[in-house]
């Protein structure tokens, strides 16, 4: 997972919601879906991804009483920052577990501090721009 | 410009990749949407929603060898900030140049359509 991805995987509506939805608590995904208006289908298919990318877990299956399983998840995301400069994008995912995930960039130092990357500008060429 | 907007103006796809291409130098939206895969006609709705926001700019106007007058855009912002922290997402911008928003945290926290039990 490039920076980019790592970034929108955080930012896409959808999975903002569902990092909200589940934040200390275990909730279902109907209930995600019918509390933050997101469309059933489109909700599943975004907790799948968000579950592989292991921000949030399935805790718990419970029975109903239709006698359907539900599962019920939960974030595993603590804190996440997503820092954009000199063009040059960077992820932290910090999970419950203790486990610290970056993307892209020098994350030596802490976190608000880190030192800016100096990364060498191109100019690019206008004349190549208009070849096109 | 509303929070609320800014939100929705982010928590897309194409807004950040657009950002990205257009940090170091002017770029068409031609140039954008191939090098980043972006349909071309959201490429111009994205870019202009970006640019009436304020974080992309036109920089230059130059004539294309079929003598077509082409805009080139840039992006005006220096830093943006994502903090995700105690369950809440905020933001924090600078720009190039004065804004109100420069330095500003803007709480970004999509509220439930109906309070969860």
């Amino acid at each position: 997972m490039n920076p980019l991805e790592a970034s929108q995987l955080l930012t896409d509506e959808y999975s903002a919601k569902i990092l909200l939805a589940t934040y200390k608590r275990k909730i279902s995904a109907q209930e995600i879906s019918s509390s933050y208006g997101i469309p059933i289908a489109a909700c599943y298919r975004k907790i799948r991804t968000l579950e592989e990318a292991g921000l949030i877990e399935c805790v718990e299956r419970i029975l109903t009483q239709k006698g359907k399983r539900k599962n019920l998840y939960t974030s595993r995301l603590k804190t996440a920052y997503i820092f954009f400069e000199n063009g040059k994008l960077r992820a932290r995912f910090q999970l419950a577990t203790g486990i610290v995930k970056d993307f892209g960039g020098d994350w030596t130092g802490s976190a608000g501090s880190a030192p800016p990357d100096v990364t060498p500008i191109n100019p690019g060429s206008l004349d190549d721009l208009l070849k096109e | 410009m509303r929070e609320k907007d800014i939100s929705r103006l982010l928590t897309d796809e194409y807004a950040e990749r657009i950002l990205v291409a257009t940090h170091d130098r002017p770029r068409s939206v031609q140039e954008i949407s191939d090098r980043h895969d972006i349909p071309i006609a959201a490429c111009y709705r994205k870019i202009h929603e970006l640019e009436e926001a304020g974080f992309l700019q036109c920089a230059q106007v130059v004539t294309t060898p079929k003598g077509k007058a082409m805009k080139l855009y840039q992006s005006t912002l220096r830093k943006a900030n994502l903090v995700f922290e105690n369950g809440t997402f905020r933001v924090m911008f600078e720009f190039h140049g004065e804004t109100p928003l420069n330095g500003r945290w803007i709480p970004l926290n999509p509220e439930p359509v109906t309070p969860t039990p």
